[in-house]
């Protein structure tokens, strides 16, 4: 690892460690940033402050856990992302490319149809979680029935099939549920991707698998590359292309699902982190996969406080990660010299 | 016991036979040509050398055992690739891409080693790419890209190289280094097997030649036992003209449609 | 194989920490934080710092209690097409998002009671009360006893129930009068259609019930229209009611009905497709102030009144009753 590379991973845990304080100081709530910090200094060191109880409320239990959240979603995301753009040597593939999202979506959907919100918080998650899964595993079931080996086009071409079958079911219940306006609302919610109201049990949730995923996904670094030289070529070098490549499926899978089960549908995250990257790193994925990480949480967490900070407006988080990530983006690709692709 | 062995293989797609009855063995330290036209299925044995193919019949053997019985990482460590395709969308440097012909070497969690540097800038010096170690691969020419695969496949220590036609897009000079790059290495001890479109370098630098028509081996030997021109205008479909060279090498011109059939000595 | 066992045993060990994880971090923060701010019985039986996030429960709250009891009303409140109070509401200085609803801008004014509608999802629920609130969930209200329902919930709510039966007392008794004045006349078909694509109030509307007490025949009730579906073209046509009750939208289209879009939008009157049926022939396509028709609360009954006039014109030249 270079000297710069290693600056900039430590730029960017220092972004994000900034950016997530920075996040916890601001908010809604009328909590001057100081006293926030205070707060949040009393609460580690078990002090009792003399602030109003709602304070440290909307602190610790409110916002700490909705920002939390945000990192681990936005970095689960960003390196599955990376992750995916390796297996499908694709710099379009992104993290719900195998049915992920379209399965989530539709678990979401159907349980809060259901009428999950009466019964239990925990019912949409698991819809959502369930929905992802079984997706994805339709989708990769279908794509190695046939007797040749596996291909990334037909994984690719599969996913597109299911997730546009399963999109369509989505819309049907959707449609289905606009005659209450309620549960539709509710569920367009879910769609466009929500931090409102995650708390530490979301965190708690997300936790577990994100870090296990994504500390197994960064370790395959070196394998990662391989994967980027070609399929015969990885498969010369001594590594055994088909069980990789669903090893890493089902672990981004995993950390995907469990991300979007719990804050929604929120795209462009996986697709533009991870390239942003690469820009300024370069394709290695041992060190891009971190850097994803560390990357992708600090833009998620910014995007929530941009969501919190424009009061009265309904913005989504998906939102404010396409309108920001997409023009930088092109910004930083129209200026590199170091360009992604030689050849088209 | 044979170190790569195809016995009697055939390889099927679609019912279609690409590969029919094909026995080949090269032998350890020699440099074997495989030579033919276009879908003869030089391609495809090569591949079915290599593992990447399983035959419809017959087997592929490695040290004697059935390919298959083989994991990925222990043929990686004997039979190295050099793709005919040098496409590399990828910004890697180039000593990126030499490395990675050092995974099959190093554990889950190994980091390189002295050793493995070593041999990396080994391969790269070998391959007369060391001044380049910093650039990257989606930069550099097509010939020196394929210096660089070349360089990966040192890289992997295997004792046997397969080529699939490294000198396409070479000039002269490059393309003649590399198969002086090659002879050496037979010579040291590695099997080569190339395919090759340039017949006159087969004859020049094999060891052993391997003619293809059809998806058959058709003949097998040293060059100067295999290659005649009765062979190569049945294989190939034109006529052929053999002379000596001055260094007293085969070399071939190649004619469509009937000329005079005496041999004709190349006049000193 | 073992690779195969070991990543598996890996994903199973991992999801099972996941599915601990989610169940028991749930569970503890709602422990964790389980005493009630205001524990005291006379602020829990008589708040008086009372939020509303859903514009059905403004107008019902605003008629329940005095306004120095209500700390804040949803964006709704302001809204010319869905309130039907606006002087009194803009009394209250107080606003609150309610779609998403924002937690923190909830929890920083310190109420007592917050009301929330179907759409609030769980989480925010759970959340409010950590923060020590009484959350009381009030649906939309699509049918009069619902409606009525939501007023006794209110009101039990912010320990006013004499004053919700009073209310409830007070719709009743103004459709009792409504029914009064038109009984015995020939109803007329009318039908109601929302702006927006084609949706009319079916069986288990208030609209539908609205209509029915003012003496109407609802066609979109005959048509066997539920809720608010939406209603072709041709049943229309086929229906052919007397009377259409369209909202106010200021000029702009009644909305399409089904895929047949307007272009430019024009209010259906001058609709060549509708030019068929008999009300927009004989000129009887009505409007009537959105707020009433939107409102979800007691004063839809209001908008009855309107209705039996457009309906039964006669039967008001005599009984100038008051209409509010």
């Amino acid at each position: 690892m270079t000297r710069r590379d290693a600056g900039t991973l430590a730029g960017l845990v220092l972004l994000l460690v900034g950016v997530v304080i920075l996040a916890t100081a601001l908010g809604t709530a009328n909590v001057p940033p100081l006293r926030a910090m205070r707060i949040l200094w009393d609460v580690l060191t078990g002090n009792e402050g003399d602030y109003p109880a709602w304070q440290r409320t909307v602190l610790v239990w409110v916002r700490l856990p909705r920002v939390l959240t945000a990192a681990l979603v936005g970095g689960g995301l960003a390196l599955t992302g990376a992750v995916m753009q390796a297996i499908f040597r694709n710099p379009m593939a992104e993290p719900g490319i195998i049915g992920v999202s379209a399965g989530a979506a539709f678990g979401a959907v159907t349980a809060l149809y259901l009428g999950a919100t009466t019964f239990s918080m925990l019912l949409a998650p698991t819809g959502a979680f369930i929905g992802a899964l079984g997706c994805t595993f339709v989708v990769y079931v279908l794509a190695s029935s046939g007797r040749g080996r596996l291909s990334v086009t037909t994984l690719l071409l599969s996913g597109v099939a299911v997730g546009s079958i399963v999109s369509a079911l989505t819309s049907f219940v959707l449609a289905l549920s606009l005659r209450q306006w309620e549960v539709g609302r509710q569920m367009l919610s879910w769609l466009m991707g929500d931090f409102e109201g995650r708390s530490w049990g979301h965190v708690a949730l997300v936790f577990p698998l994100t870090l296990v995923g994504s500390v197994w996904l960064a370790l395959h670094g070196r394998e990662l590359n391989l994967l980027l030289t070609g399929e015969e070529s990885a498969l010369s070098l001594g590594i055994d292309v088909p069980a990789l490549r669903r090893n890493l499926i089902v672990w981004a899978s995993l950390v995907t699902a469990a991300a979007v089960s719990a804050v929604g549908a929120i795209g462009f995250v996986g697709l533009i982190v991870p390239h942003l990257l690469r820009l300024v790193m370069g394709p290695d994925n041992r060190r891009l996969l971190p850097a994803a990480f560390l990357g992708g949480a600090a833009f998620l967490v910014v995007a929530d406080m941009v969501c919190r900070l424009a009061s009265l407006s309904d913005l989504r988080p998906g939102v404010v990660t396409s309108l920001v990530g997409g023009p930088f983006f092109l910004y930083l690709l129209i200026r590199s010299r170091r360009t992604w692709a030689a050849t088209v | 016991m044979a170190f790569l062995e195809l016995n009697d293989v055939w390889f099927e797609v679609n019912g279609k036979a690409i590969v029919r009855e094909v026995s080949l063995s090269p032998p350890p330290g020699s440099f074997l040509a495989l030579i033919g036209p276009n879908g003869s299925g030089k391609t495809t044995v090569l591949r079915l050398l290599a593992g990447l193919l399983s035959p419809t019949r017959g087997t592929a053997s490695l040290e004697g055992r059935d390919m298959r019985q083989w994991s990925r990482r222990e043929i990686a460590r004997r039979v190295a690739v050099v793709p005919q395709d040098t496409h590399l969308d990828f910004a890697f440097t180039v000593r990126d891409i030499v490395a990675m012909g050092r995974h099959a070497h190093l554990g889950r969690f190994q980091p390189e080693g002295a050793h493995d540097r070593a041999v990396i800038d080994q391969a790269m010096a070998q391959t007369d790419i060391l001044d380049l170690r910093a650039r990257l691969v989606t930069e550099l020419s097509g010939g020196e890209r394929q210096r660089v695969l070349i360089a990966r496949s040192l890289a992997t220590e295997a004792p046997t190289i397969l080529l699939d036609e490294p000198t396409a897009s070479l000039d002269v000079a490059h393309a003649l280094e590399t198969y002086e790059l090659c002879r050496r290495l037979a010579r040291e001890g590695k099997t080569i097997v190339m395919a090759v479109h340039d017949l006159n370098a087969a004859a020049r630098y094999a060891d052993r030649v391997a003619v293809m028509q059809g998806g058959r081996c058709v003949a097998q030997g040293r060059p100067e036992e295999v290659m005649n021109e009765r062979l190569l205008a049945e294989v190939f479909g034109v006529q052929v003209e053999m002379y000596r060279s001055r260094g007293g090498w085969m070399s071939f011109v190649f004619h469509l449609g009937p000329v005079a059939t005496e041999v004709a000595e190349y006049p000193r | 194989m073992t690779q195969l066992l070991t990543s598996l045993g890996l994903v199973v060990l991992t999801l099972g920490l996941s599915a601990l994880a989610g169940k028991y971090g749930f569970a503890w923060q709602k422990a964790a934080l389980s005493m009630p701010r205001h524990s005291d019985n006379t602020a829990a039986q008589r708040p008086s710092r009372i939020i509303s996030t859903e514009y059905n429960v403004n107008e019902i709250l605003m008629d329940m209690v005095a306004p120095e009891r209500i700390l804040a009303l949803s964006q709704d409140a302001d809204n010319p097409g869905l309130c039907n109070i606006l002087d009194r509401t803009a009394q209250i200085p107080g606003r609150v998002a309610s779609n998403p609803i924002r937690i923190e801008q909830i929890l920083a004014l310190e109420p007592d009671v917050v009301f929330v509608g179907a759409a609030c999802p769980a989480e925010t629920v759970s959340l409010l009360e950590l923060g020590g609130v009484r959350v009381v969930r009030i649906n939309r209200g699509y049918t009069i006893s619902e409606i009525q329902e939501n007023i006794r919930l209110i009101g039990n709510a912010v320990g006013e129930p004499a004053r919700a039966e009073a209310l409830i007392a007070e719709m009743n008794h103004q459709l009792a009068a409504i029914r009064r004045i038109v009984v015995g006349a020939p109803a007329p078909r009318a039908l109601y259609i929302g702006s927006g694509y084609g949706y009319t109030a079916g069986i288990g509307t208030y609209t539908d019930e609205l209509l029915e007490a003012a003496g109407a025949r609802n066609a979109a009730r005959e048509a066997g229209i539920r809720e608010w579906g939406k209603i072709t073209i041709e049943t229309v046509i086929e229906m052919d009611p007397d009377v259409i009750f369209v909202p106010d939208t200021g000029g702009r289209a009644h909305g399409a009905v089904g895929t047949r879009l307007v272009i430019p939008p024009k209010p259906l009157e001058h609709d060549p497709v509708w030019q068929d049926v008999r009300a927009v022939r004989s000129g009887r396509v009505v409007t009537l102030p959105p707020s009433l028709l939107f409102c979800n609360s007691h004063y839809s009954t209001w908008a009855a009144w309107a209705m039996a006039q457009a309906l039964h014109p006669e039967r008001f030249q005599q009984n100038q009753q008051k209409l509010p």
